[in-house]
């Protein structure tokens, strides 16, 4: 608990409890709906200020997602000695800009707010699209004569009906609704209390300061009390706390601070600073404090610093000290010649200590690699060296890569891809000296897909590779797969697949492979909106038997309401292997779904942000 | 209201008017353009007007006050549309984006855009 206290103290300091929400529009009306779904705003006969004016009509639509607001039919808009008439009035609240359109002997537009700016008349299909049937037909929506739009969006209404899938639910004094999953402005919130079979009692809570632009804090408690599950092994009870707190102090320079504890008694925290200079250069200075469990504490001070010298390349640099000796450096350098060759150079230093004993690991990594890229070809060439200084080992592994970019030929009809890989190993201990290559080239390709009838195509695709090494173990492979796909009538096409692949290593005079073939069959029914599935086969040619069967079903029913079944026959064991059910409610912004899921016999409802 | 469409054709087959072709891009080839209305619950006596503008913003057709249900009796859903007609003469003046309004007891109810092509 002593360890909780400071990062709490750090998480909280200062700082302020909710922030308050600006309110954009105050709409008050006879009649006015809106929509979680689709997150839109219908009104007759209402009334709201906008600029310095009051304003009635006798329609509102508003779409949040877009942010257009549109008032029409008997607009008058009133401010002391001044009254202005129109038939539609196109809005933002935000930058307090409309334009005021009247049909007369000729189109007339009248800017309130920006009165030398631009007008225009632009169609807009979501307006079309909204009105009040639109609106009740959504999942969740309430009706009242009073609502709020704050500043982010979130709508606030008063004396309100609320309206579940079309039947009318609570009525509400005050009832809010917002953007579904978005981060809170700020304060304290209980997140979660569950309760599971396997974990106990779940709480979560959390504590958010966000002040724009300069400060943003979160504090997350998670706590799992075990205490009421019979033979629970564990610990009876888990705490655990993150933290984490930027600070931006202008432009160029900011700090932070991230902390996290564990009551299984292990806790970490770190602070750093960060500055950069003309976005060249910028380096971080960090102080960390790591407590692993039952091990001894680490205190590590780093420094690490990046400059872009533009042409000249990017110089990147990386050192940690550890209190108890320990070291960790880095140095790297990349730049882009001509374009076309790509560089990086790079090297570590690391000297760790061995678990509680006074030795440490003392390891030095160098790397070089280059690479020259055409529109035919690409080669690349790695060496890497590692040093184990303690073990007094080095392992040095040159690479070399060469490969021709994908070249089409007989008009776009075949494609094909070239490349290869050779490795070379280098192992010198003290008495030990070890070195081992490899080889591996890859050929792939492709073809178009090639129409014999116009509802009739097939494409293949040939691949073969080859491996080989100093041990003498050489592996062949190669693979050959024929797609073919027919449309049988409108919204069903049959779709059938053969693969044949066959492995082989020899080594000395010992050869040994595999070959493997399927065949496998697609049936696609989409004939309309409210149904599509298809069903699929796969038939092993070699064994004479079949394998697997998968069928996927989706069926419309009332309103957004759909059926979707996932299911897995297994010929081998003959039986069904596996069967999903889903019940899902399409809404706009989220999608509701009741799922059965037979391999764990679950049950679950989710709720699903789109 | 229930909507308000803009269409090539109507069909008059059935009890109540249907639209048909529904879209918003037209050519210089077509007859002309229809703006159709639907309004539900209709109990007393309505009247409509449609309004259509140009590409230059000037008022090329006014249907005046078209009265509805004079008798006042309830009509569970009533249907009407008018159709303006392209006059291939002015090609250069056709070409573009057009609007029509409709307005229900001189409040505008519905607002489209459609455009002409070639």
């Amino acid at each position: 608990m002593k360890r909780i206290l400071p990062i709490f103290i750090c998480a909280i300091l200062s700082v302020s409890l909710t922030a308050s929400e600006d309110i954009l529009l105050r709409l008050e009306g006879d009649f006015l709906a809106y929509s979680y779904d689709f997150n839109q705003i219908y009104g007759e006969n209402v009334e709201f200020s906008f600029s310095s004016y009051r304003v009635s009509c006798q329609y509102l639509k508003v779409d949040l997602l877009s942010q257009i607001f549109y008032a029409h039919g008997d607009v008058i808009l009133k401010k002391e000695e001044e009254e202005l008439n129109g038939d539609e009035f196109l809005f933002n609240p935000k930058e307090k800009k409309g334009t005021l359109i009247n049909y007369k002997e000729k189109i007339e537009l009248k800017n309130i707010g920006d009165e030398k700016g631009e007008s225009s008349l632009a169609r807009n299909d979501i307006l079309d699209e909204l009105n009040l049937s639109e609106i009740q037909k959504s999942f969740i929506y309430f009706t009242g004569q009073l609502i709020e739009i704050m500043a982010d969006y979130d709508i606030y209404g008063y004396n309100v009906t609320l309206f579940v899938e079309g039947f009318q639910s609570l009525g509400f004094k005050k009832f809010k609704l917002s953007e579904g999953i978005k981060q809170r402005m700020g304060g304290f919130s209980i997140d979660k209390i569950w309760y599971t079979k396997s974990q106990g009692i779940i709480a979560r809570a959390s504590y958010s300061y966000v002040r724009k632009d300069k400060v943003n804090s979160l504090t997350q408690l998670n706590y799992e009390e075990h205490s009421v599950l019979k033979n629970y092994s564990g610990a009876k009870r888990q705490v655990d706390v993150m933290t984490s707190t930027t600070l931006n102090v202008d432009q160029s320079l900011n700090a932070g601070m991230t902390g996290n504890y564990n009551s299984s008694n292990l806790w970490n925290t770190r602070l750093w600073l960060n500055k950069n200079w003309g976005g060249k250069i910028d380096a971080m200075v960090d102080f960390s404090y790591n407590k692993p469990i039952n091990l001894k504490g680490e205190a590590w001070i780093g420094l690490q610093s990046n400059l872009n010298a533009g042409k000249v390349g990017t110089l990147s640099f990386l050192g940690r000290f550890e209190l108890q000796n320990q070291i960790l450096t880095g140095l790297s350098y990349t730049n882009t010649f001509f374009n076309k060759i790509n560089l990086l150079l790079s090297s570590s230093y690391s000297q760790i200590r061995i678990g509680e004993s006074q030795d440490y690991s003392k390891i030095f990594t160098g790397g070089v690699s280059l690479s020259y890229n055409t529109r035919i070809f690409n080669l690349s060439t790695d060496y890497y060296l590692n040093y184990d200084l303690f073990g007094n080992q080095l392992l040095s592994q040159p690479q070399l890569r060469f490969g021709l970019n994908p070249f089409s030929f007989y008009g776009g009809l075949l494609t094909a891809n070239i490349y290869n890989v050779f490795i070379y190993n280098q192992l010198r201990a003290e008495d030990l000296r070890q070195y081992s290559y490899s080889n591996n080239t890859v050929f792939n390709l492709t073809t178009r897909p090639i129409y014999i009838q116009r509802n009739f195509n097939l494409n293949f695709n040939v691949a073969l590779e080859q491996f080989l090494e100093k041990e003498g173990r050489n592996f062949t492979s190669g693979g050959f797969i024929i797609r073919a796909e027919k449309r049988v009538f409108k919204g069903v096409s049959l779709e059938g697949f053969y693969t044949i692949q066959s492995r082989r290593k020899t080594k000395g005079w010992l050869i040994e492979g595999t070959t493997s073939q399927d065949l496998s069959a697609v049936l696609n029914v989409n004939p309309s909106e409210k149904l599509n599935g298809w069903i699929s086969f796969s038939y092993d040619p070699k064994n004479n038997q079949w394998r697997q069967s998968f069928a996927d079903v989706s069926v419309g029913l009332i309103k957004n309401w759909k059926f979707h079944s996932l299911i897995n026959y297994d010929f081998l064991l003959k039986k069904i292997g596996n069967v999903d059910l889903y019940l899902i409610r399409d809404a706009g912004r989220f999608q509701l779904r009741f799922i059965w899921r037979s391999l764990s016999k679950q049950f679950l409802v989710e709720l699903v942000p789109r | 209201m229930e909507y308000v469409y803009l269409c090539k054709k109507v069909d008059d087959s059935g009890t109540l008017l249907k639209p048909l072709d529904i879209q918003s891009e037209y050519t210089l080839e077509d007859e002309g353009i229809i703006c159709f209305v639907r309004i539900k619950d209709v109990s007393q006596e309505i009247h409509l007007r449609w309004k259509w503008y140009s590409t230059d913003k000037q008022m090329v057709r006014d249907t005046g006050k078209v009265m509805i249900n004079q008798d006042e009796k309830y009509l569970e859903v009533v249907t009407a549309y008018d159709r303006f007609r392209l006059n291939p003469k002015d090609k250069e003046k056709i070409e573009g984006q057009w609007t029509v309004v409709v307005f229900l007891n001189d409040k505008l109810i519905a607002r489209k855009i459609f455009q002409i092509n070639k």
